[in-house]
């Protein structure tokens, strides 16, 4: 029986996160800390010949320089220091003090020499290796091509672009009797013990890592990050906790970041206008052994029912950091380029792009040949239509003009994103005094997962919510999944309903026929008991015992969007209005629409916050977002916020948030898909075409500049 | 951080002889919100750093219709913007210090820190030309006056001597049937570095323009005057093609690069379009 609609609450972290109460990892005080920097390398590409640290021991204060001669020696790339250098900032020394100041002065004094090489910058110099993966295929996409009455075919492009979230990379490490403590922002605190331990040679059963609050995440704090196995071995040395933050230009140089990537999309309709094939090759930049997979495939073979798909792609291998998520990976630059070309289909076909998607709703997944789990797109369409006003729009190009110039145009298009759910190993422990504690994995990224344990917490059992203890991205409360593609609640959803139903049946067990009054912790009161715990571990559809172990052993546990029965995937509508100033050619995104079908919402408040946030990131990548190279140099040329450009409060208009809100029983028992991800997709697409619609001009790239407008 | 000595002359004199004993070692701080950010990032290494906000008598700030504008190098940005004469009759000037960073950064920020940094792109810098400003220089051979359209010599370089102080500025009184306007142009609406900057100041004498002066920032080394463009309205009834024909005129002065915040063909063609806009707002506020 799937849930019925979720009530509006807040947020239950709002207020401290208003007042500046919340602590981030580096915020945890430790008695005797020492400060740390990272000397980045000043090569792209070469190895490393001397590095002198006499001048950084000068400075007073510093206490110790690491580098790679202080690591043990590792198969494969190795996480700490290393003399062979691939990309320009990656690091070759770690200097420690007893001040900030001191560990920044030491880290500039450090001199290393290096013996350089020639290297690739850019995906399109000479050099740069295309390496083709398996091609994802449906039906016979090349018949159906050729027998299409009308075709499209257009490239598309996407930039590199690099997450900036307000909590710099940071980790805390803590030696103290035989055990390491890492705190740091993460979204992955078993992967993050798991690969220390490896590359640290420890026992991962002495490593713990904490992280229970970071400051925004979004793909970027998946993987292990570059310092972490650094900063921990700095302490081990040393005996004292060691603390980096890397500053800004450091982390565009060492973390994971959106690579730049190709799509050429073709698509074919029959005689009566319905899109029949589809046939889409996208390559990506991607690092010399990086393995972030070109997976561009995932949303457009899900979104309209076409029966015949010809997807192939490729990394583009080149001399730069290793990329990897960002943000709806796959799907967001996908999808830009996969709607605008049906965009440029409809408007080939003489026909409104909502009607046009309307007329192609998705049952199956031709993919893997079974059944959409769910699929209410259309309702989605529907209903943003209704709220935008979009019966209104004329199908002309540069029919809005305003009397002073301005010219108005109106876009739409869809998202789509995998339904993905990891298994779960979870405690429940409800106390006579008023307490509850509940831990489980999952990682507080500001998306309000705990605000969504609590939702469901309340529903499913009667605990006093003011003294509720959630304990997530601790690796000492429960196995922690990596929290990334969207599958945050659907995962804490099965969790909290199996945990509850297994509590319920204790406590009906302890009661036997008595009837006590007052909710659950005063029953317990009345029979004496102080407390009531239960552990229950989840799987996802199809999965079996064996994702338990790799949950615990921090390896990848998750499943999705594929399952035996069904395939499961989020959908959403974004309408879109834009004012192309007549002269400057700035434009301005002054009204949005987006309607999400995420199965049920289980926490309304949280959910409408991460559609917003997800529609300002796409105003961001289609309208200004790019990190660029110098390719005499290598490495990043705007790395910092200066000049990586993202959006600023007084360029967000209004943004309309909306849910379908059916559930998805087959998914799970709550019903709910996954929303994060799925709210940015699609919406830079929308800006495009509804640039297209104001101006004539196609702009076929993100970002889209003004100059491209002229 | 490198280390540096920090210095705190009690008086311009001595402020003076620390600078022509440090020489090239040293930098002078005002409001810190570039030199300090510089130096973290290891732009400059100063040895010495040779604070001013200690020197007397340059925290004064005259405004009047009547006496002009008057302000010591240590006033802040912040100062000058809540001023409600500055915002009156010298509008231009107010409008670039609205879009200047921050409000926390205009609270540290002082307009001579603007000045003296040099930079093409700074706001504050091309409605103070077009308003005739005057810098007040104090060395060891005493006090000299430079206009501030005279005063750069390229990307962060002006006519300062190692050993010379700017004590203040002077900008003349509005003439009656004057109009002001300041447009920033950028990428996005707050936090932005200017992609081309126009600042216009013009007189009315009835319908004609008795005066005019444009200036124009990011588009060359230094801000620059455009003063073919301003000789095409000087004396004339400005009109529409006449007020098109100044902003084509004007673009030609230029000499933009390309970078990350727009392209030298771009830069050229806002000049065009916003020089246009510029009079046009500041002959409907000169009437």
């Amino acid at each position: 029986m799937p849930a019925a609609p979720f009530p509006e609450r807040e947020r239950i972290d709002a207020r401290d996160k208003v007042l500046g109460a919340t602590a981030y990892a580096a915020d945890i005080p430790l008695p005797g800390l020492l400060y740390a920097m990272m000397v980045p390398a000043t090569t792209p590409k070469g190895r490393v010949e001397t590095v002198a640290v006499e001048g950084a021991m000068q400075v007073r204060g510093v206490v110790r320089v690491l580098t790679a001669f202080d690591f043990p020696a590792l198969p494969g790339p190795p996480p700490t220091p290393a003399t062979e250098i691939a990309y320009r900032g990656q690091p070759v020394a770690l200097v420690v003090a007893e001040t900030l100041e001191a560990a920044i002065e030491g880290a500039e004094a450090v001199r290393a020499t290096y013996a350089g090489q020639a290297f690739v910058p850019l995906i399109d110099s000479p050099g740069a290796a295309r390496e083709l993966v398996q091609p994802k295929k449906a039906g016979n996409a090349q018949a159906a091509m050729a027998g299409a009455a009308t075709t499209i075919e257009a490239s598309y492009v996407s930039p590199a672009q690099h997450h900036n979230p307000m909590e710099m990379l940071s980790t805390t490490a803590v030696w103290r009797d035989g055990k390491l403590t890492i705190y740091e922002g993460t979204q992955s605190a078993s992967l993050v013990r798991a690969n220390v331990a490896i590359a640290l040679h420890l026992d991962p059963a002495v490593v713990e890592v904490k992280s229970a609050q970071v400051g925004g995440a979004f793909g970027q704090k998946i993987p292990l990050q570059r310092q972490t196995p650094i900063v921990a071995l700095a302490a081990i040395l040393i005996g004292r906790p060691v603390k980096l933050v890397l500053p800004r230009a450091q982390i565009f140089h060492n973390a994971v970041f959106r690579p730049k990537s190709r799509h050429q999309v073709a698509l074919g309709a029959d005689a009566g206008g319905k899109l029949t094939a589809i046939r889409y090759d996208a390559d990506h930049q991607q690092s010399r052994k990086g393995t972030l997979e070109p997976g561009y495939h995932e949303s457009p073979p899900r979104m309209y029912g076409v029966a015949d798909y010809d997807g192939t792609a490729a990394h583009v291998r080149i001399d730069t950091q290793d990329p990897g998520a960002m943000r709806a990976p796959y799907p967001h630059p996908a999808q830009f380029a996969f709607e605008s070309a049906v965009d440029e289909l409809a408007h080939k076909l003489g026909r409104d792009p909502v009607a046009f998607r309307l007329a192609h709703q998705a049952t199956t997944d031709p993919i893997s040949g079974n059944p959409l789990s769910s699929c209410f797109l259309n309702d989605c369409l529907t209903e943003g239509a209704r709220r935008f006003g979009w019966e209104r729009r004329p199908i002309a190009q540069g029919a809005m003009v305003e009397p002073d110039g301005t010219l108005v145009g109106w876009g739409v298009a869809a998202g789509g994103y995998p339904a993905n759910v990891s298994p779960t190993i979870a405690t429940l422990r409800v106390s006579a005094d008023g307490r509850t504690r509940f831990a489980v994995a999952g990682h507080e990224m500001g998306q309000g997962i705990r605000t969504v344990i609590a939702q469901l917490l309340q529903r499913e059992l009667d605990v006093d919510p003011a003294r509720l203890e959630i304990a997530i991205g601790d690796t000492a409360a429960a196995p922690q999944h990596t929290t990334a593609s969207s599958r945050g609640t659907v995962s804490v959803g099965a969790a909290v309903t199996a945990a509850a139903a297994k509590m319920r049946a204790a406590m009906a067990e302890l009661i036997g026929q008595r009837s006590i009054a007052g909710n659950i912790h005063r029953q317990l009161a009345t029979v004496r008991r102080p407390f009531l715990q239960v552990e229950v571990s989840t799987l996802g559809p199809g999965q079996d015992a064996g994702a338990l172990d790799r949950l615990r052993a921090g390896a990848r546990a998750a499943a999705g969007p594929e399952y035996p029965q069904f395939t499961s995937f989020s959908y959403i509508a974004h309408f879109v209005e834009v004012r192309v100033e007549p002269s400057t050619r700035r434009v301005r995104v002054p009204r949005v629409v987006s309607i999400a079908d995420c199965g049920r919402v289980v926490s309304p408040r949280t959910a409408a916050s991460q559609v917003r946030g997800g529609v300002v990131w796409a105003i961001g990548a289609a309208l200004r977002e790019e990190t660029e190279v110098d390719p005499r140099f290598g490495g990043w040329l705007n790395a910092d916020l200066a000049d990586y450009v993202v959006p600023v409060n007084a360029d967000i208009g209004d943004i309309d948030v909306g849910f379908v809100d059916r559930p998805d029983p087959l998914f799970n028992a709550v019903g709910s898909k996954g929303l994060g991800e799925v709210a940015m997709v699609g919406a830079a697409a929308a800006i495009a075409n509804a640039v297209f619609h104001a101006t004539g001009t196609r702009v076929r790239k993100m970002p889209l500049r003004i100059e491209d407008l002229l | 951080m490198r280390p540096f000595d920090l210095l705190q002359p009690k008086t311009t004199d001595e402020a003076i002889a620390l600078l022509a004993r440090h020489g090239s070692r040293a930098c002078l701080l005002a409001g810190g919100t570039d030199l300090l950010v510089e130096i973290k990032e290891g732009i400059r290494a100063p040895d010495v750093l040779i604070d001013a906000k200690h020197l007397p008598g340059m925290r004064d700030l005259v405004v009047s219709s009547s006496e002009g504008l008057r302000f010591g190098a240590l006033v802040t940005a912040r100062e000058l913007e809540t001023s409600p004469a500055v915002k009156d009759f010298y509008h231009g000037l107010w409008q670039a210090l609205r879009e200047l960073g921050s409000i926390q950064v205009r609270n540290r920020a002082t307009v001579a820190g603007n000045v003296c940094r040099a930079s093409p792109s700074a706001d504050t810098l091309p409605p103070l030309i077009a308003d005739g400003a005057v810098v007040a220089i104090m060395g060891p051979a005493g006090e000299r006056h430079v206009t501030l359209e005279d005063f750069f010599t390229g990307a962060g370089k002006t006519v300062l001597n190692g050993d010379e102080i700017v004590t203040g500025f002077s900008v003349p009184k509005p003439l009656p049937g004057t109009g002001k306007c300041y447009v920033k142009h950028g990428r996005r609406k707050a936090m932005e570095l200017a992609t081309v900057g126009v600042a216009v100041t013009m007189t009315m004498t009835g319908d004609t323009c008795s005066s005019i002066r444009i200036a124009l920032g990011a588009v060359a080394p230094t801000p620059i005057r455009a003063r073919k463009a301003e000789a095409v309205l000087a004396g004339k009834k400005p009109d529409i093609e006449l007020i098109a024909q100044c902003g084509a005129i004007a673009a030609t002065e230029t000499s933009p690069i390309s970078n990350i915040r727009g392209s030298a063909d771009y830069r050229r063609r806002m000049v065009e379009e916003l020089v246009q806009r510029a009079i046009t707002a500041a002959m409907e506020a000169a009437r």
